[in-house]
């Protein structure tokens, strides 16, 4: 949980943007605890057409009901939750579902640095990432 | 086949299509019948001294089971002015609209409107955009973004909406799920290269990117929320709409993306979505779907 100061100071990063004309502002505001941050593999972050995605499902089986598809970096439970070849997993909406484990990978930067992925709530009371 | 934009018994039904969609082509149709007349003598006739304005030709589309759009000459942009809206038009500040963006149904005017709506097919895509549900601002802020509207040609990304092949097909297909009239004005094949036809693909990719990020969360997403989406591909760009402002666009992008859309290494998720809302201006807070 951050302290008052942190979120005041958010706050105020985030008034001077949009008094600087910037249209929309997002800050992470806290962790969600008992997610990790996962990324899909680099093929399926190359599709252009989103129901070529692996779909998330609403159970760990082929036959289940399609919850959605994932976005590239895939907030799943901690301590892993792996059940028939999938994973338990947590959409930006906030909806849980499974994904086949074969498309997920370890969260690695991209630009080499050292900064870690944490699954955030965001300021506008919904899901987001915080990579720092 | 084009669907003919100008009823067939008035005085332009002999000019080509192409000509029929252009307001200005119509001002020098209507110059020319107006110099014709007044060069044969008739008789019995009196000159008439015009008094006020010479009389405008109002260019309409007719779309069958839609309103027409009626654009009075001078004026490039059709739409009232939102008084909800961020911004006044022509304001390249981008507004001030918040993480929320404008309000649902909101059609306010925009620079990019007006960009789009100059172009020979721009009314013809205000139209169909309407017709899908899609904002015409937001169409105009992606193809100001992709090309400055112009139809663009070569590489895998081409024509006014830089789209790629299967992106292409994909949003031609949500577009005609949602209105199967629209089939009549997309070319055979890979259309990319009509913007008439790009434009309709254009709007079926944002209802997609729009749909994604509802499904992620975002109620009502904006121009500026669906930009990522449309530039990054849907697993990237949603990503990148529920980013950390401060956090850097290198975490999100691979170098060789981050360069071919030239963002520079250390820019942030908020600097990135300023330059995106300086570009666009007053679309970039205004909402996806209408």
């Amino acid at each position: 949980m951050l302290g008052s100061s942190r979120i005041i100071a958010l706050s105020l990063g985030c008034t001077l943007l949009l008094l600087a004309g910037q249209a929309q502002c997002l800050e992470a505001v806290r962790p969600i605890p008992g997610y990790v941050c996962m990324s899909l593999i680099p093929e399926d972050q190359l599709v252009t057409v989103q129901s070529e995605l692996p779909p998330v499902l609403a159970a760990p089986s082929p036959t289940a009901a399609l919850v959605g598809y994932p976005s590239a970096i895939v907030f799943v439970k901690w301590p892993l939750h792996e059940a028939a070849g999938y994973v338990e997993m947590l959409r930006l909406n906030g909806q849980r579902g499974w994904i086949a484990a074969s498309h997920l990978r370890p969260w690695r930067p991209l630009n080499n640095t050292n900064a870690k992925c944490v699954p955030s709530f965001m300021s506008d009371g919904g899901l987001g990432t915080s990579i720092r | 086949m084009k669907p003919r934009m100008f009823s067939s018994h008035s005085a332009f039904a002999a000019l080509p299509p192409r000509s029929r969609t252009r307001p200005g082509g119509i001002v020098a149709a209507t110059a020319c019948a107006v110099a014709a007349l007044a060069a044969v003598p008739a008789s019995g006739q009196v000159a008439v001294t015009l008094n006020g304005p010479p009389v405008q030709v109002r260019p309409y589309v007719p779309e069958p089971g839609l309103p027409d759009v009626t654009i009075p000459l001078g004026t490039l942009n059709p739409f009232p002015s939102d008084p909800s809206g961020g911004g006044s038009p022509g304001d390249p500040s981008g507004g001030g609209g918040g993480g929320g963006g404008g309000s649902p149904g909101n059609v306010a005017p925009s620079d990019s409107l007006s960009t789009m709506l100059i172009q020979p097919w721009g009314i013809a895509a205000v139209a169909n955009a309407q017709s899908l549900g899609v904002n015409p601002s937001a169409l105009a802020a992606t193809c100001v973004l992709e090309s400055g509207c112009q139809n663009v040609s070569g590489g895998t990304y081409t024509g006014a909406f830089q789209m790629g092949l299967a992106a292409y097909t994909d949003g031609l297909a949500t577009a005609e799920s949602i209105n199967s009239s629209l089939a009549s004005q997309v070319v055979p094949g890979d259309g990319r290269s009509d913007p008439t036809s790009a434009a309709i693909a254009a709007a079926g990719y944002l209802i997609q990117g729009a749909r994604a990020l509802q499904a992620a969360g975002i109620a009502n997403p904006t121009v500026l929320d669906v930009r990522s989406y449309y530039n990054f591909t849907p697993t990237i760009g949603v990503q990148v709409a529920r980013a950390n402002d401060s956090d850097s666009m290198s975490n999100y992008l691979s170098p060789a993306v981050m360069q071919a859309n030239r963002i520079t290494p250390n820019e942030t998720v908020g600097q990135w979505r300023t330059s995106i809302s300086t570009k666009i201006g007053t679309a970039a807070g205004q909402t996806v779907m209408i």
